[in-house]
């Protein structure tokens, strides 16, 4: 179908299509003016933004890039590319706004210092508020021939249609266990056995697996919360509101909390429909599978759905302690009813 | 740098332009005729040929060639705005210049005569993000430009741009484009580019784009770029659909009530790079398909192909029209969700799955057994925590016995509540039956919570669940008049009455009166059965009834006191 290019080339595992493409596009100069990457949490967006845009800028010949050793490489690993412009919201969870990006629009009208074009990086898109992503529509779609804009989102459904129908979509998908196992071994140095273990937690997201090998603990808060849950489905209601007081203390633990514990439910919905091997805590699986047996799948049913509803109420900056606590009342308990 | 496909084909003749038949043939009558208005307002769905259409007019109203031939694409004026050097085409941003100071500039502007051009053109685009004074000082211009002057105006949401505006207009309203037509414009550019494509691939493409001619050449131009040749599998693997057997196996894994094998369908599927939100969407489609089988009108299914269509017709016999509506409602609601899906994107189309599949519950029971549908105080905070009454509550939501049966005392309408015949509340008032009665005292107090405005619930904190009348009407009993008399204007009784209807599942209707007349109409014939508690004194606090399942876990549970007296 297409040409033999080696992925790996750029140093980014799984969506080996998307990657592919880009590189092609690249190589025959024929990258589209404006891209949208989309995908979840840390699947990573920002990774591929920042190979392609090295690989726009280097100054190394075509097939070679990114180099990493010409100056533009290095300029750009120490974010002094005159270039390259990154526009993200100024305090994580605050809006992207109008200002940021007539600023962008200013950088981007003039002519390139150094490279063949300027690149400007969006991060976190979704997060622009209206006018903002409004203001972004004409330059969008008729820039200037040297620009090329990057936009980084969750969703493409949380962002402007207008946007997206200016744009070039790549929607970056969780990559298989597999290849992030192989990658970790072999790009960080990982215990192969540590590194199955990881990427099965990972849930098909790089990001999320690279931080879990090297900082331990990013994989505490996993263990932590799991142990919590299972901990809670034993106790009564009065040691249960205590938990809820602590849970309720950090709401951006509190969302992670919720996001592994519906890693373990779904689990126990897998085990009820006999679907074993994408278990994701296979080593809790004893546990788990108590809880299968105990409850009957509507039940399993209804309490993942009420967990999907508190994150997103949680989102929408409700009490967080009611939350935990309305929360506590419906997980079900072993010995308790 | 090459530049992109929608670009480069932008249609520069109206013949060129596709699907928008209907505005078209307006337009060249126009420039035949020499009637064309001096202000348009072009609005349609992002990709249907706005900007393009407004290019078109500056370039046929000052085309020097003859008016059948406008615009002709040879003349000077022509080549001009194609090549965007017009000086007399002013094409405005309205997105990043949407304040009155950027219209004042341009109002100044209105006045100088053309340098070139026979006409000034004035391109407002995003017009929609215009302030409203912006609007506003654009008003007299728009309504009175000078004759050398056309006004073209370009939205997605019209719904933005006020009347006033509209009414000074020619308005056009573009459609989607069909999907016929989209693939039609596909072949076209792949030949002259020389794109080598499986025709398969430009039906996804065109499926994909929704209509929308900007997206079907943007997603060809992203594929073309891989370079070779654009291929249907190479197509689904960029846009995460899957293939249609796979669609099918859940179908059938559906029918048959293989959780088993429906989730390991999806899951493999998900692995091998499927986006679990394409996958619901295809999966909702077939599954209408059944639906419209099924009600035997599955010609008008034009989506399978021949081969397809006989089992699918095999499928559909196994299934109900309730549980396959049922299955797309679910289906679907997946599809649509783009709340953040968190880091198991599988999860909500796995959740929609294992509930399609699941046999329906048993059939439902009555509501008033079923536990207080009063929001607990959990309620609040998690508006779905009710969701412990698992599986299917959509299918027990609706007793139709039930409501028949109460449906009967609502009809009459309330006469002046308070000077309403003062018979002793007789036997007849069993339609209200004392339990719901008692329910509704002791969740009063939360029920209150949920009407709105907040300040009619303020007053009828006053106000009690006291009895039923003979009427078989609630009766809110008051403490003072002021609370009394306004709960009872016609558009507040009416929103209590739909409230407390609503919460507790009864069609009911209340009668507002002092609480020391309905003490002193309740007392000389105690209903025994209709209402125990309106003989004595409205009860200021419900004694913990052993209903109140609510009350009950707390003291079980944590530990509770109940407060006396």
């Amino acid at each position: 179908m297409t040409p033999p290019i080696k992925p790996g080339d750029w140093p980014f595992v799984g969506n080996t299509w998307a990657v592919r493409q880009l590189q092609q596009a690249v190589t025959r100069d024929e990258l589209s003016h404006a891209l949208l990457i989309t995908g979840p949490d840390s699947v990573g967006k920002r990774a591929l933004a920042r190979i392609l845009t090295a690989a726009l800028l280097c100054q190394a010949p075509v097939e070679q890039r990114p180099c990493g050793t010409c100056l533009s490489c290095r300029k750009l690993e120490s974010g002094n590319q005159p270039d390259f412009m990154l526009v993200e919201p100024e305090q994580k969870g605050k809006a992207l706004v109008v200002k940021q990006i007539r600023d962008l629009e200013r950088f981007l009208k003039l002519t390139p210092i150094e490279s063949v074009c300027k690149i400007a990086l969006v991060n976190d898109f979704e997060q622009a508020n209206e006018s903002a992503a409004n203001a972004l529509l004409k330059t969008l779609e008729e820039p200037p021939s040297h620009v090329r804009l990057i936009l980084l989102a969750l969703d493409a459904d949380l962002v402007l249609p207008t946007i997206v129908s200016r744009s070039q979509q790549v929607n970056l998908r969780p990559t298989t266990p597999q290849k992030i196992a192989e990658a970790l071994v072999a790009r960080w140095d990982v215990e192969p056995e540590t590194a199955q273990r990881l990427a099965r937690l990972s849930g098909g997201r790089m990001g999320w697996a690279v931080r879990a090998a090297t900082d331990p603990a990013h994989l505490e808060t996993q263990t932590s919360a799991l142990q919590l849950l299972f901990d809670l489905i034993r106790q009564d209601l009065p040691t249960r509101f205590e938990a809820a007081e602590t849970l309720a203390k950090d709401s951006a633990q509190f969302a992670e909390t919720l996001e592994y514990w519906r890693i373990a439910w779904r689990d126990v919905l897998l085990l009820q429909t006999e679907a074993d091997d994408a278990v994701t805590y296979q080593e809790h699986r004893e546990t788990l599978a108590s809880l299968a047996q105990r409850q009957p799948l509507p039940a399993t049913l209804a309490l993942l759905k009420t967990l999907a509803s508190a994150q997103a109420a949680l989102r929408r900056y409700v009490n967080a302690r009611l939350l935990a606590e309305s929360l506590m009342l419906e997980l079900p308990g072993l010995n308790f009813r | 740098m090459a530049q992109a496909l929608y670009r480069k084909w932008r249609p520069q003749t109206f013949e060129d332009v596709i699907g928008q038949d209907h505005i078209v043939r307006t337009l060249r009558q126009a420039l035949r005729t020499g009637r064309m208005h001096h202000a348009y307002l072009l609005v349609g769905p992002r990709g249907t040929g706005k900007t393009t259409t407004a290019r078109l007019i500056a370039k046929a109203i000052n085309c020097l060639a003859d008016a059948e031939q406008r615009p002709c694409g040879a003349c000077e004026m022509c080549r001009a705005v194609s090549e965007g050097r017009l000086m007399d085409l002013v094409e405005i941003d309205a997105a990043s210049h949407t304040g009155v100071d950027n219209i004042r500039d341009l109002l100044e502007k209105v006045t100088f005569r053309p340098t070139q051009a026979q006409f000034k053109v004035y391109v407002i685009d995003e017009v929609h993000m215009l302030s409203t004074s912006a609007f506003n000082a654009l008003l007299k211009t728009l309504e009175e430009p000078p004759e050398h002057v056309v006004f073209i105006m370009a939205t997605t949401e019209v719904h933005k741009v006020p009347d006033t505006i509209l009414s000074r207009c020619q308005r056009f309203e573009y459609r989607r484009i069909p999907l016929a037509m989209l693939v039609e414009q596909m072949q076209k550019i792949t030949t002259t580019e020389g794109i080598p494509t499986e025709p398969a691939a430009l039906d996804l493409i065109a499926r994909a784009a929704t209509g929308s001619m900007r997206d079907a050449i943007s997603l060809l131009d992203q594929m073309a770029s891989a370079g070779g040749e654009v291929t249907a599998d190479y197509v689904r693997l960029m846009l995460g659909a899957e293939r249609r057997e796979v669609v099918r196996g859940l179908l059938e894994a559906w029918v048959e009530g293989d959780l088993n094998g429906g989730m390991e369908i999806i899951n493999r599927a998900v692995d091998g790079g499927a986006d679990p939100r394409q996958l619901a969407r295809q999966t909702a489609n077939f599954m209408r398909g059944l639906l419209l089988i099924r009600l035997g009108a599955g010609e008008t299914w034009t989506d399978p192909t021949d081969a397809e269509r006989p089992f699918f017709i095999e499928l559909a016999k196994k299934t109900q029209p309730h549980r396959l509506v049922e299955a797309v409602r679910l289906f679907s609601a997946v599809a649509a969700d783009n709340r953040r899906a968190g880091w198991q994107p599988q999860l909500p189309l796995e959740l929609a799955f294992v509930e399609a599949t699941l046999e329906p519950e048993p059939p439902p029971q009555p509501v008033m057994a079923a536990p207080a549908p009063v929001p607990a105080p959990t309620a609040k905070a998690v508006p779905t925590a009710t969701a412990t009454t698992p599986a299917r509550p959509v299918r027990s939501v609706k007793p139709r016995p039930q409501r028949a049966a109460s449906a009967a005392p609502a009809p009459r309408p309330a006469a002046d509540s308070r000077s309403a015949s003062p018979a002793a509340p007789a036997a007849r008032a069993a339609t209200l039956d004392a339990a719901l009665v008692q329910r509704i005292q002791n969740h009063w107090r939360e029920a209150i919570k949920h009407v709105q405005p907040v300040s009619l619930g303020a007053l009828l904190r006053d106000a009690e669940a006291a009895g039923v009348d003979h009427d078989g009407k609630l009766v809110l009993a008051f403490q003072h008049t002021f609370h009394c008399e306004r709960v009872a204007q016609d558009a507040n009784q009416r929103t209590v009455e739909g409230e407390l209807s609503r919460l507790f599942k009864q069609p009911l209707t209340v009668r507002c009166m002092l609480a020391k007349d309905w003490k002193a109409l309740a007392a000389p014939t105690p209903a025994p059965a209709a209402s125990p508690t309106s003989t004595t004194p409205p009860p200021p606090e419900p004694p913990p009834d052993e209903e109140d399942e609510l009350i009950q876990r707390a003291q079980e549970e944590l530990g509770a006191v109940p407060r006396t007296g």
